[in-house]
């Protein structure tokens, strides 16, 4: 209840403040001025449009992506399983700015260097790639939703009771048959509930669309919300533009609780006991594997490779780019380590995003646990509520956060900054936690509740210990993202506090692309050695 | 303060003093007032003991000027926080509207004007308002925003270069041109309320306008990732760039100029004391020394524009065009304090029309 | 005192009447509650466990009150004392053998060595004494639901309630199982109230039974009195190997009355006389298959024969059943190896249905 009220808070101030008009300190008159201004703009259709195209298409590339990937891990004998366990997660790591400028490098139509290439070894002067297109928009923001495709699908084919699968052999099903009719759709709780929150971030994400979109005429929707914040400096604007991302994150929310409106049909964790099937697939093993070594080859390695060369070039243009590495410059990352806040800075933001992912996940738990399990009235709608931070653009939940905390102490302290990781990653945290617990069977709760549980203890001994490959996936991801979440930070950050992202992604933000590059490069390889130094040494699993 | 005579001191504010030449009168005198200035101000901000600023500059800039500053005002602990401007005017007027007194120097561009208009601005004037290129009574000028016509030197030769600003709009140039969006608060836009007041021909600019859209060329709504294509040559002309990011690239080696006959526009970054400021003072003070010879030696170790007339830096108008450029200054109140009310009053219909 | 008591219990999902005013008492021993998929047995059960809260009506368990809808009584699950065993025994995969069973003695709080011993003479009991570090997922079905009761049995509960327990095992294992289930209940000395749709199951487990439908209770009595005097047509025809037939009392004679059958030529038979007969009354006449004696000819003086057309002939190893044309009706009659050969071959000759009034019940159409 205490996380519902901190959920609420600031989305009441954001929805109030959506029918307050006027630029900031103007006026805050009650009124639908704003809406009607939204209502009446022309543009709106169209942008809509792309919008939806462009989330849709993202989402379902990349959770598709996701589950496919997961399914090869988790239930095929492709070959190198270690590499194949891990090759999927490296990506995660890659802040998707950072893939933004890498493959505007790679696939600008005149200067990149794929149709550079193409010019000059192969005299091909057609521009093949466009970075500026709704394809390469896709593309690039479609693969960095598949990590979410990936976590939230895993633990659920790693639990999977394979003689829900079994049966439909023995009725003569094929396994790729198998797959597509039994396997597949018994996920499609996780899969909506990944689905539905890449949609929703697609729909407000604002870096591709900025940097890729904008040059090839492709506007969205969500530019409007950021004229009506950075040009009007209207916040009411703003939000009476982001209600319209809210109905939109309603519907789609409306439609994954109508989708899986029958929990019990998806519970693939039984009572009863059974092994994990791995199924042999043949010569098709090989074909999983090049899939999963190519989702790591463009995922990460590629785009990598391209930042590296990037940072240690004066500049980048094709013909520097190609004289690599006689032209090496370390300079980018001279600076960068000298950066004056860069250690203290990364510290501080590491301490509070492994505190947020801690805590926001079991929040989540107990909330889909609430929702899912027990019968307190009303909390169907916290299923709503929960997720709703997520359809607000970052700089208008960020700013609903700070006028929600900006009488109390807390404001300008890393608790206030704390909070509003808190609300912003919590609906992902909810929408992992909702998607595992429905493939939880009902009667491994019941089961204990009857033998002398209270709820407490079936929440801390059954259904917490079977939600643990979800609730590993879903730390990693929201420690990951919260270390480098600017957006919502940036407002809650207190004068004088050195907090790691805002000095390590301030390149990004400034738009100095080598020096990014560099500090790219510098947290990826942290953070790829912690991620593999965790696993290696804690023995971190994503099964039961 | 109330609206309406902070209203009436804005628009006495913006008389933009562009002068070319020297400094006319006894320097000494100056430099007594801004000694006894600072001397007095310093006094007060030692008892206040901190200041805090709000800017949109890389905080490695931050770390290095406030280090100079304590390095010369002992005692004041300072500390600053980083945003954006839109994120700089919606933290300052949530706290503005909360009644908190959190920050003191708002050290930004687009963002102090804004604040003026809606009154969470403490009007201070600089004592040494004589030395500056661009003067505001109600805000000191501390840096320049200063806008450069700038090209791929691999791309285009000199000969084949515009000569000023309307020159981008020959045909000749479509596909070349990476044009920041006119409709977005960003260089473009300040160019042309620039322009537009410097011209006073509608004719002549809405001819501008036109001919920037019959380029058919896309926008960019991020400045730096336009920069960065014109460096890699998919496009030949930023229209337009900044003049330090110009300075710094070709430090580097990149293949990039400035056209020089083209006017460089420019447009105040200001040092603004904010309303309810717990250490004022210390506020006024920074905004003096930022002014003075030394604190504008601090701003061109990192790069930054000299507001200071004559002040020799890499980054100044005489050093970049050549002595005596003239240089065309931003001063449209609407423009200022209501970009968007401006764009869609005078671009707009031109742009979109 | 009675171990359960249950009054006036109804519930509604949607447009479902899953109970509706159920009401009995339960003294002790093994109670089956026996009907067809969708019947309300198992959400009977649930609200007994308190997995469910009914519409209406109260539980009383071992005379304490648990549900009492009009009270706002509601004990909660974890209080009520007693074992519950799911169909698919719902055990928790991520725990041992041994931490599934002690999983209700460490919550209250038992020192560790008492809880180890408990555990151990409980697996004893159920034969698993070697298997208490493994995990479900290492176990057979037949173990898993061994599991599951030592889980319950461990807590030493006055009632125990089992949901179908034996339906996720093979047809061998279940036979054996039931009479395993039956010694272990009798030997720990609990009531048990189990749920399943198998007549015969319920039959060998249970000293009572209640035959549910449609969220009603239609008949509460012991095996026997179901199987040889079922309560309704429902009843009879559930309880299988029977065929019902339309009838009308001709003439009530004490305890037996002539019953004539339209469907069978209008034939008469002599049946036992139910409770109220009357001549005149429509009614149905249940016949045991299994009961009724087949031959080639026509016994001397014998009362209730009927004449048919053997149609077809299933041999089922022990048992044979014979599809006999009567009339207008075909009747399945089962008979023993042990019974006299019958040398009919089908479609031939006639075939004579010797059908003693104990293999038959009348059930009055009300």
């Amino acid at each position: 209840m205490i996380a519902a009220s901190v959920l609420v808070a600031p989305i009441l101030i954001v929805v109030f403040r959506s029918f307050t008009t006027g630029r900031l300190g103007v006026s805050v008159g009650f009124n639908i001025e704003g809406y009607l201004r939204v209502f009446s703009d022309p543009q709106i259709l169209s942008m809509l449009n792309n919008s939806l195209v462009y989330a849709a298409g993202s989402a379902a590339l990349g959770t598709g992506l996701g589950a496919m990937l997961a399914w090869i891990v988790a239930r095929t004998n492709t070959p190198g399983k270690t590499l194949v366990e891990l090759m999927p997660l490296y990506p995660i790591l890659m802040p998707p700015i950072m893939k933004n400028i890498a493959w505007i490098l790679l696939l600008a139509p005149k200067s990149g260097v794929l149709n550079s290439f193409l010019r000059e070894s192969w005299g091909i002067e057609a521009h093949v790639f466009n970075a500026f297109s709704m394809g390469a928009m896709i593309w690039v923001f479609g693969l960095a939703c598949v990590p979410l495709g990936y976590l939230f699908l895993l633990p659920v084919f790693l639990s999977f009771d394979p003689s829900l699968e079994e049966s439909a052999y023995i009725a003569g099903s094929r396994p790729m048959h198998t797959m597509s009719r039994i396997t597949f759709p018994l996920a499609i709780p996780a899969f909506l509930s990944a689905f539905v929150l890449n949609f929703l971030r697609g729909l407000r994400s604002f870096e591709t669309p900025v940097l890729q979109g904008s040059p090839g005429g492709i506007h969205v929707f969500v530019a409007k919300v950021y004229d009506a914040m950075s040009v009007d400096f209207n916040p009411g604007l703003a939000t009476a533009y982001s209600s319209v991302l809210i109905f939109l994150s309603i519907v789609s929310l409306l439609f994954y609780i109508r989708a899986t409106r029958f929990s019990e049909r998806y519970a693939t964790i039984t009572g009863k006991g059974y092994r994990v099937k791995i199924i042999d697939i043949g010569k098709w093993k090989y074909v999983t594997f090049v899939a999963v070594f190519a989702y790591f080859l463009v995922g990460i390695v590629i785009p990598f490779v391209v930042l590296i060369v990037v940072s240690l070039i004066p500049y980048y243009d094709y013909e520097t780019f190609m004289k690599f590495p006689a032209n090496i410059d370390l300079s980018n990352y001279v600076r960068v380590l000298n950066h004056p806040s860069f250690l203290s800075g990364l510290y501080n933001s590491l301490t509070l995003s492994v505190l947020i992912a801690l805590i926001t996940v079991l929040t989540g738990i107990i909330m889909a646990f609430t929702i899912y399990r027990t019968k307190v009235f009303g909390s169907k709608v916290f299923e709503v509520v929960g997720t709703m931070p997520l359809a607000f653009p970052p700089l208008v939940l960020s700013l609903g956060l700070v006028i929600a905390i900006i009488g109390t102490p807390l404001y300008n302290t890393l608790w206030g900054l704390g909070i509003g990781l808190f609300v912003a990653y919590f609906p992902y945290a909810l929408r992992n936690a909702s998607g595992a617990i429905v493939n939880i069977h009902k009667e491994l709760d019941e089961a204990a509740w009857v033998h002398g549980a209270r709820w407490r203890h079936v929440f801390f001994k059954v259904t917490l210990p079977l939600l643990r490959p979800t609730v590993a996936g879903a730390l990693f991801y929201i420690f990951i993202e919260s270390l480098r979440n600017v957006d919502v930070a940036v407002l809650l950050v207190a004068p004088g506090t050195e907090y790691g992202p805002v000095t390590l992604f301030e390149y990004f933000r400034v738009g100095q692309w080598a020096e990014a590059a560099a500090g790219g490069v510098i947290y990826l390889i942290i953070l790829v050695v912690a991620v593999s130094v965790a696993k290696l040494a804690f023995n971190i699993k994503f099964t039961l | 303060m109330s609206r309406r005579i902070m209203s009436v001191i804005g628009l006495l504010a913006v008389s933009a003093v562009l002068a070319a030449g020297g400094v006319g009168f006894a320097a000494s005198a100056a430099e007594d007032v801004y000694n006894k200035t600072t001397s007095a101000l310093y006094e007060k901000a030692k008892q206040e003991g901190a200041l805090v600023i709000y800017s949109v500059w890389d905080v490695e800039h931050l770390v290095k000027i406030t280090e100079a500053f304590s390095k010369r005002f002992p005692g004041i602990k300072t500390s600053y926080w980083q945003g954006r401007n839109p994120e700089i005017i919606t933290r300052v007027m949530t706290e503005f509207q909360a009644g908190q007194g959190s920050v003191d120097s708002i050290l930004s561009d687009n963002a102090p004007p804004v604040l003026r208009a809606a009154g969470a601005i403490m009007p201070y004037e600089t004592v040494q308002k004589e030395f500056l290129i661009l003067h505001d009574p109600t805000m000191p000028v501390v840096s320049l925003q200063i806008q450069a016509l700038a090209y791929n030197t691999k791309k285009l030769k000199p000969a084949d270069l515009p000569k000023d600003w309307e020159g981008v709009t020959n045909p000749k140039y479509k596909g070349n041109v990476a044009l920041d969006d006119p409709m977005r608060a960003g260089p473009l836009s300040t160019q042309l309320a620039a322009l537009k007041a410097l011209w006073k021909d509608d004719a002549r600019f809405a001819r501008f306008v036109k001919g920037l859209k019959a380029l058919g060329v896309p926008v960019h709504k991020s400045t730096s990732a336009m920069f960065r294509l014109v460096i890699s040559g998919e496009y030949a002309i930023a229209m337009p760039a900044l003049l330090h990011d110009v300075m710094s690239e070709k430090e580097k080696g990149t293949p990039l100029d400035l056209v020089k006959t083209v006017p460089p526009i420019v447009f105040a970054r200001n040092a603004a004391v904010y309303a309810k400021a717990p250490h004022p003072n210390a506020a006024k003070l920074l905004g003096e020394w930022l002014i003075s010879p030394e604190g504008q030696a601090a701003l061109d170790s990192v790069g930054r524009e000299a507001s200071r007339k004559g002040f020799p830096s890499k980054t100044s108008i005489d050093s970049a065009f050549g002595p005596g450029t003239k240089a065309i200054g931003v001063q449209d109140k609407l423009f200022l304090e209501d970009p968007k009310k401006w764009l869609d009053t005078n671009v707009k219909p031109l742009w979109e029309g | 005192m009675a171990i359960l008591k249950v009054e006036r219990l109804s519930k509604t999902y949607k447009e479902l009447q899953a109970l509706d005013d159920v009401s009995f008492e339960f003294e002790k021993g093994i109670l089956s509650l026996l009907g067809p998929s969708g019947c309300g047995k198992t959400t009977l059960l649930r609200c007994i466990a308190g997995l469910e809260v009914p519409d209406e009506g109260s539980i009383y368990i071992d005379g304490k009150l648990q549900t009492c809808i009009e009270k706002s009584v509601l004990v909660p699950p974890y209080a009520r004392e007693i074992g519950f065993v799911f169909q698919n025994y719902a055990l928790w995969p991520h725990m041992t053998v041994f931490t599934n069973v002690a999983f209700g003695l460490k919550l209250r709080k038992l020192p560790d060595e008492e809880t180890k011993k408990r555990v151990r003479v409980t697996l004893d009991l159920v034969g698993l004494q070697t298997q208490e570090d493994r995990y479900p997922s290492q176990l057979s079905g037949g173990q898993q639901q061994r599991v599951a009761l030592a889980r319950s049995l461990v807590l030493e509960p006055r009632l125990i309630l089992l949901d179908e327990p034996l339906s996720n095992l093979d047809a061998k294992l279940r036979e054996e199982m039931r009479v395993e289930l039956k010694k272990l209940i009798k030997k720990v000395g609990i009531s048990a109230l189990y749920v399943t749709h198998d007549q015969e199951e319920a039959f060998v487990i249970s000293d009572t039974v209640i035959v549910m439908d449609r969220g009603k209770i239609l008949q509460y009595a012991v095996p026997d009195e179901i199987y040889n005097r079922p309560a309704d047509q429902f009843v009879a025809s559930f309880i299988g190997h029977s065929a019902l037939l339309e009838g009308k009392i001709v003439r009530v004679e004490g305890d037996t009355c002539l019953v004539s059958t339209p469907a069978l030529a209008n034939a008469t038979l002599l049946c036992p006389a139910p409770r109220g007969a009357a001549a005149g009354a429509a009614c149905k006449i249940v016949i045991r298959t299994g009961e009724v004696q087949l031959s080639s000819h026509r016994f001397e003086n014998s009362q209730n024969v009927l004449e048919g057309v053997m149609s077809s002939r299933d041999y089922r190893g022990g048992l044979t059943d014979h599809r006999i044309q009567i009339g207008s009706k075909e009747i399945v009659v089962t008979s023993h190896k042990l019974c006299p050969m019958i040398n009919v071959e089908s479609g031939e000759e006639k075939i004579f249905l010797h059908i003693d009034p104990s293999a038959m019940s009348i059930i009055l159409k009300s």
